[in-house]
């Protein structure tokens, strides 16, 4: 369909409220039989860091939506016109990766206008979950690890509504009181921010860098670097993935650069060079399964993953983990999901350099990778001969 | 100094002509064979552009996996962009990642870090070889067919010392004159450049990225953007020297490295290329030929390239000098994965654009699934061994 014929969305500022101690920016979605409010809040006393007068959060916010319902998107606002650019490089990248999902659309603004610039001694405002990836990243950097490219941390964001549901008020109270605690160690601030633009049901797996992207734009008058942890080591990670290392840059505006921070570092590493180098490690929440968000289970995949972490290692598991690794908890899971697996298989060489091979934990990690590894091959097995039936008879 | 050194030591020489080229020039101490010069040289009337003699980035970025190699921290006496070195370090990190037997953590010492003036206007440098990646980025943007990304090409940067070797003068300026035919009227320069820094002892295939971002630093001040051609699509990236993931980290505050193009595979850049401009007939993209100004038409390179035209549903190129039959598909070997893979792609577009009695179709369809037969065996044969091997 050409975007002459096509319905488009458009964004338009609905409302700035104070309430409760909380400041919201609100701008309507509508169009195409859609119409919803989309909300980032923050306490009233970070209010001055707001970007409530432009609308670069909401196009990163909103862009995979837009793409996935095939409307053009107009904004009744400002937008970077460095951003415009990055967006349409995402455009093709995520069209790319994802054509029948995705399809190009037009983005529009009634303005485009550089944001204002950085400030010259540049301060970093890290996405903070208080997990393994962002501890890591954001403890390196404050510990100024290497001579170059240290960025200066100035706050951690810990956004509400992304891994912790808006509903579950005390889960986040929990998470931030984690969070502060690991920051309290370098003396900076957690900031929270709500937002409800997970009820845009984008598929999380592809739109979180985006969404987290957004987060920290609207805070961009008050930082000169937004950063977002890599979930993996440069040749770990795979694509299409929704923060990767080049994705992620191209949300940047003229006054705040988005950074894709921690491929040096696989998830092990990182847990290791936490443990030796700060005392966070026992603070940390890795879990998003359980059923209190803001603590760990200590039963799904990543508690789970998180305990051999540490096992693998030889180090003491975090007590934020409120479980023992044993063989059973090893083998009731399975690493079904993305590169898990990968993960798993890493993990399990790493425990054969210091643990016997008759220690049962290992056997039960031995047996895990094993069976996934053996279910992933039937399935691919299948996936062929299937094509090759459906090739030599034409069925469905 | 030696080669055991543990610093691998960059010293400003200064400007020096020679032969109707201005060379920035500097001297490299603490590797084998050093010391040595490296230079990156203009013509005499584009001296003006290079940038000042005290400027390491152009030496920082050619030398950074050199030195990760030799596990040696690199002094650059003279100032470096700071910007430069953030991006540097975050392309050690990622190199570490992607080759830690071959790269090591090294750092980087300057006596300055300063960046370089930044042109006024905004005009880009295209990397130029008159290949078919960078011809497509080039006109693309040229002809505004980039949406808001477009760059306006105000030159187009031809490295001797590269793909054509030194010693080979006539070649290079042949393919030069070649490159002016395919950009003439369009408003833009040809920026003609040399340099040695392909002596240094390093990996081509995983620093030519590095290597032609140090040419673009070298006149980074005339430039507000530096362009390089996408070799692989986004859904199929693969670790190698040029990639949307390390190039943008070659940036200073003067010029930004952009990867282009990685939203279309070759043959989309050959149907663009054919539908959109005149110059497909000109294209160079061969680099095992005798004559490295002109095209063999028998290598791989050639014949994957004929077949992205053809596969087009358009008319080979007159640069190629032998027509594309079922012989030419000899020179891919089924035992080559990439060469299998792009015959693959090429098969995927001709069924689009050609009938499907076209014999040289049928022919490259025979060809790929004799490969693949041989590959899926080899594939199998190893996964055996590796599970035998486990049992024991």
């Amino acid at each position: 369909m050409t975007s002459a014929l096509r319905s488009s969305l458009t964004l338009r500022p609905f409302d700035i409220a104070t309430k409760h101690n909380w400041t919201s920016v609100q701008w309507k979605l509508s169009g195409a039989r859609i119409e919803t409010v989309i909300r980032h809040e923050v306490p009233s006393e970070f209010d001055g860091l707001l970007s409530h007068d432009r609308a670069d959060h909401l196009v990163c916010a909103t862009l995979l939506f837009a793409m996935a319902h095939g409307r053009d998107l107009h904004i009744e606002g400002t937008v970077s016109p460095m951003l415009l650019g990055g967006i349409s490089q995402l455009q093709l990248i995520w069209n790319k990766w994802r054509p029948l999902k995705y399809e190009m659309v037009s983005v529009t603004a009634d303005r485009t206008e550089e944001p204002l610039l950085r400030r010259p001694d540049p301060p970093a405002l890290f996405t903070f979950s208080g997990g393994v990836d962002s501890t890591y990243s954001m403890l390196k950097h404050a510990s100024a690890e290497t001579k170059t490219g240290n960025l200066k941390p100035a706050a951690g964001l810990l956004v509400h509504g992304a891994d912790i549901p808006l509903e579950d008020e005390s889960g986040f109270k929990t998470a931030f009181d984690k969070a502060q605690r690991i920051l309290d160690g370098i003396r900076l601030p957690v900031i929270p921010l709500k937002t409800n633009s997970r009820e845009l049901e984008n598929d999380w797996e592809d739109s979180h860098g985006l969404e987290l992207s957004a987060c920290l734009l609207i805070l961009q008058a008050g930082f000169s670097h937004g950063v977002l942890s890599s979930w993996g080591s440069a040749e770990e990670i795979v694509y299409p993935w929704g923060s990767t290392p080049i994705t992620d840059p191209l949300t940047s505006t003229e006054a705040m650069t988005i950074v894709h921070d921690g491929l040096e570092r696989n998830r092990i590493e990182k847990v290791r060079w936490l443990s030796r180098h700060t005392e966070a490690f026992g603070y940390l929440r890795v879990c998003w399964e359980g059923p209190d968000k803001g603590s760990n289970c200590g039963r799904c995949e990543k508690c789970v993953r998180t305990l051999l972490n540490c096992w693998a290692l030889g180090i003491p598991s975090p007590e934020a983990i409120p479980s023992e690794l044993t063989p059973e908890l090893i083998k009731s899971i399975r690493p079904t999901e993305g590169d898990h697996l990968g993960e798993w298989t890493t993990l399990l060489r790493t425990a054969k350099a210091l643990h016997a091979g008759s220690d049962p934990n290992l056997r039960a990690l031995q047996s895990v990778v094993r069976a996934e590894s053996r279910r992933r091959a039937v399935t691919r097995l299948r996936q062929k001969v299937g094509g090759l039936v459906r090739r030599r008879f034409g069925g469905s | 100094m030696g080669s055991d050194s543990k610093t691998i030591v960059c010293s400003p020489k200064g400007l020096s002509s020679r032969d109707g080229w201005t060379n920035l020039v500097w001297q490299i101490t603490g590797i084998t064979g050093s010391p040595l010069e490296i230079f990156y040289g203009v013509p005499e009337e584009d001296a003006d552009l290079l940038v000042s003699p005290d400027r390491g980035d152009p030496f920082a970025a050619a030398l950074l996996l050199l030195a990760m190699q030799e596990g040696k921290d690199l002094r650059i006496e003279g100032t470096v962009s700071p910007t430069l070195l953030d991006g540097l370090a975050r392309i050690q990190l990622i190199w570490g990642r992607w080759r830690p037997d071959r790269y090591r953590k090294i750092e980087i010492f300057t006596e300055s870090e300063t960046e370089a003036p930044i042109s006024a206007n905004d005009g880009a440098l295209f990397a130029f070889s008159g290949g078919l990646d960078g011809a497509f980025s080039f006109f693309r943007h040229l002809k505004k067919d980039h949406g808001r990304i477009n760059r306006v090409p105000r030159g187009a940067l031809f490295v001797h010392g590269l793909d054509v070797k030194l010693q080979h003068r006539e070649h290079f300026e042949s393919a030069a004159d070649n490159i002016r035919k395919m950009i003439s009227g369009t408003g833009a320069r040809l920026l003609k450049m040399r340099t040695n820094s392909r002596v240094l002892p390093q990996n081509w295939e995983e620093s030519h990225g590095l290597q032609l971002t140090a040419c673009f630093l070298a006149v980074q001040s005339n430039f507000r953007h530096g362009i390089i051609g996408s070799g692989n699509p986004y859904n199929e990236l693969n670790v190698w020297g040029s990639n949307p993931v390390v190039d943008l980290h070659g940036s200073t505050a003067a010029i930004t490295i952009e990867h282009d193009g990685a939203e279309f595979k070759r043959a989309e850049k050959a149907g663009w290329l054919a539908a959109n401009t005149e110059v497909s007939d000109l294209l160079r993209v061969c680099w095992e030929g005798e004559e490295s100004d002109r095209n063999c038409g028998v290598c791989e390179k050639c014949v994957r390239t004929m077949m992205n035209f053809w596969a087009n549903g358009v008319e080979v190129p007159k640069c190629f000098p032998r027509p594309l039959t079922s012989d030419s598909l000899k020179v891919i070997s089924p035992w080559d994965g990439l060469a299998i893979r792009n015959l693959r792609r090429n098969i995927l577009v001709a069924e689009l654009h050609r009938p499907t009695n076209d014999p040289l179709l049928k022919a490259a369809r025979r060809k790929l699934k004799y490969a693949e037969l041989r590959l899926a065996l080899g594939d199998a044969k190893r996964k055996m061994s590796a599970y035998l091997k486990s049992l024991t």
